[in-house]
């Protein structure tokens, strides 16, 4: 497992991580979300080694990470990091061997994912003469060729269409169910809520989510309610507890604070013409890591 | 280890087997060639006319005044050439010390006594020159005496050499010459290698890639397998130099021309005229590998400090500078007999590299100092590799845009203060 202990972070007085806690077990996807600048590639930095925490430690299986045990982690960064002058098989074998892997193995795994991917026609071209795309695939497969314990993808779905998005997807749901620690950032939340058990939300270092995606959701007393009714928006406004009602094409979408104002919004509604809908969902990530960011926004 | 071994080969691979590297070399090759067997060339069109001839004066004071001893002499001396290389000097009204001065004027014999028993004053210019006058004497003595009786008074140039350097002015001259010539190919390597040097890592960086190799090798032992790698080349392309100078060699050898016994002569020389050219050519190559190892070592961080290309072009000017300044002083300042100065920069590390294996060439600096130099070179180089190798290891994975020194600033209080 990955334990990540009371992480900081120090630049002499600037902390870049501060008291940074979570792990992850074998199997387990875990989400670092943030906005631009929170701290997430520092992060992952400190996880993979390259930069040494001021205080706390990160322990894989127990150990530090460093480079005896480098080869069982895969690490895709946030932009691309190809030498694009070498062909998709020459930077293969190069990052392949970095990992101590031998060049036969690498050969066979590198055909089996080209052909994966369906970009086995692009082995012999240099890097640079790909799409973006398929350089993102590339990267993508540097980072897996040594089939890792640990996988460290910073912000994997960046640049790609939605049919890729979906191939990544379901390549690393292969990888959790082999075993696989993965840990990843994305700004795209749906994606973190589609397939992460477990995130954590920084903000200027700091975390300010922390925890399984269910019970985050469970402790964001926010709540969502569409209406497709005859109703004023005005009266709505009014109603206590309600700080949003907004108007959209299936209808009016009112935000309340907690459940306990729920009854109140259906008593005003029930006084209404042609109600085909009254629907209470929870908040999405999305709306939580507005809420939460903005308000540690305000607080800074 | 296995990564680092990896590394290297990996590096050398790429630098070694690419186009660029076989195609330049192949030019270079063909040009070296050209260059030695230039004289061969030209004198295939040339006029025997244009022809430098070496003169010949020889002074006959003997009783038996009428036999025609130079004209023998000389029919010896030109046996071995399809054209005559070897005349008669036009004036016989020299004084004897200015034969050293005289242009072209090779050979002197002053004979005295009976042709049976001579005594002969051989003056010749070389070692070459002397063993094969010397070697035709006998032939003629040997068939006019049936036997090979002489008295023979090797006459040596004048020494005056300046007090201290045990070298006369004509040799320093003539050292200055060759070590200009050795060093130019040093220089022009060592430029070369910390360009690629560079290039390569920021190259890795620019693109990112460094990130992914960092996080699987040390930054450390990507450092040194980036200047081993380096020295490899260096050592790779002197050899393919050399060779290439051996083939033009062999070639020229081959022809028959005109320059085998010049370029042979010219050798020669250089081992009669400097009896320590071992130590000359052993200094050159340890100060050489030494220096590429500081120019290199210097040339990686400034790449790790570095974020683009462009940066790296502005960041290594003042590396190209030290170098060129330490070329031009190891050229210039003995030229202009500024001993002192050229002492005091083969103590300075900076220029050590360029300037000492001059100034021990040109007798300026003993074997004793140069020792001291390679000592103090080594020790400033090993103390320079343990400062700057944590400065690397920060920057390499850094891309600060601000200002170059306060980049560097930053770099090194980072590297001191924490890290891995």
């Amino acid at each position: 497992m990955l334990e990540v202990n009371n992480v900081e972070l120090r630049y002499g007085d600037f902390i870049a991580v501060h008291a940074l806690n979570f792990s992850i077990q074998p199997g387990e996807i875990f989400g670092l979300l943030g906005t631009n600048g929170a701290g997430k590639t520092t992060t992952f930095r400190v996880i993979m080694g390259l930069l040494e925490p001021s205080k706390g430690s990160v322990r894989y299986f127990g150990e530090k990470v460093g480079y005896h045990n480098v080869d069982e982690i895969g690490y895709m960064i946030e932009e691309r990091s190809l030498l694009t002058k070498l062909t998709v098989k020459e930077l293969l074998l190069y990052f392949g061997q970095l990992k101590s892997m031998s060049k036969p193995l690498i050969l066979e795994r590198m055909e089996y994912w080209l052909k994966y991917f369906e970009i086995s026609d692009y082995k012999d071209k240099k890097i640079k003469e790909l799409s973006k795309g398929n350089q993102q695939k590339i990267q993508f497969l540097s980072a897996i060729i040594n089939e890792p314990k640990l996988l460290v993808l910073d912000e994997p779905f960046s640049g790609l269409d939605p049919i890729n998005t979906e191939l990544f997807v379901k390549v690393i749901r292969e990888f959790q169910e082999k075993g696989t620690m993965i840990v990843f950032s994305s700004h795209q939340l749906d994606h973190v809520e589609s397939f992460c058990e477990k995130i954590v939300v920084l903000e200027k270092g700091k975390a300010i989510i922390d925890g399984y995606i269910k019970k985050v959701k469970d402790d964001f007393e926010k709540l969502t309610i569409n209406i497709d009714a005859d109703v004023n928006a005005d009266e709505l406004r009014a109603l206590p507890g309600v700080y949003l009602v907004k108007a959209n094409t299936n209808g009016i979408q009112v935000k309340v604070e907690s459940k306990e104002y729920i009854q109140g919004v259906f008593d005003y509604v029930k006084t209404c013409q042609n109600i085909m809908r009254f629907e209470v969902e929870q908040a999405s990530l999305s709306e939580i890591f507005v809420s939460k960011v903005g308000g540690a926004r305000e607080k800074v | 280890m296995k990564k680092f071994k990896f590394l290297v080969f990996h590096g050398l691979k790429r630098r070694l087997l690419k186009k660029s590297f076989i195609i330049t070399n192949v030019i270079l090759g063909l040009v070296i060639v050209a260059l030695i067997n230039i004289p061969a060339i030209i004198s295939v069109f040339d006029s025997d006319e244009d022809a430098v001839k070496s003169t010949v004066i020889i002074i006959y004071e003997t009783t038996d005044e009428n036999y025609p001893l130079e004209e023998t002499l000389l029919h010896y001396f030109n046996r071995a050439f399809e054209e005559d290389q070897y005349v008669v000097h036009p004036s016989l009204l020299i004084a004897n010390e200015d034969f050293w001065d005289i242009e072209h004027l090779e050979v002197m014999l002053i004979f005295t006594g009976d042709l049976n028993q001579p005594n002969i004053d051989v003056y010749t210019k070389g070692q070459t020159s002397r063993n094969f006058i010397l070697s035709n004497i006998q032939s003629f003595l040997n068939d006019y005496q049936g036997i090979q009786y002489a008295n023979y008074s090797f006459i040596e140039p004048p020494t005056t050499g300046e007090p201290g350097t045990g070298i006369d002015p004509e040799t320093r001259m003539f050292v200055e010459a060759i070590i200009t010539v050795l060093m130019l190919p040093v220089f022009i390597l060592i430029i070369l290698t910390t360009q690629f040097l560079g290039v390569d890592i920021i190259e890795e960086k620019s693109t990112k890639a460094i990130e992914t190799i960092i996080s699987s090798v040390p930054a450390k032992m990507h450092f040194l397998s980036k200047i081993i790698v380096n020295i490899g080349f260096l050592i790779a392309q002197s050899g393919v130099l050399l060779v290439f100078g051996v083939i033009g060699f062999l070639i020229s050898l081959f022809l028959q021309s005109g320059l085998n016994i010049d370029a042979m002569s010219l050798l020669a020389e250089f081992a009669e005229r400097v009896p320590n050219w071992p130590g000359i050519i052993t200094t050159l190559v340890l100060f050489m590998v030494l220096g590429t190892l500081f120019y290199l070592t210097l040339a990686a961080v400034v790449a790790a400090i570095a974020t683009t290309q462009e940066d790296y072009q502005q960041f290594q000017a003042p590396l190209i500078f030290t170098l060129l300044g330490g070329f031009y002083i190891g050229i210039f300042l003995p030229i202009m007999g500024l001993d002192s100065a050229i002492r005091v920069f083969a103590y300075i590390p900076l220029f050590s590299p360029l300037v000492a294996p001059v100034a021990f060439a040109t007798g300026v600096i003993s074997g004793i100092e140069v020792m001291v130099i390679f000592a103090l070179l080594m020790v400033f180089i090993v103390l320079f590799m343990y400062l700057v190798s944590p400065v690397y290891r920060v920057a390499i994975l850094s891309y600060e845009e601000t200002k170059f020194f306060k980049r560097i600033a930053f770099y090194v209080k980072k590297a001191f203060s924490s890290g891995k």
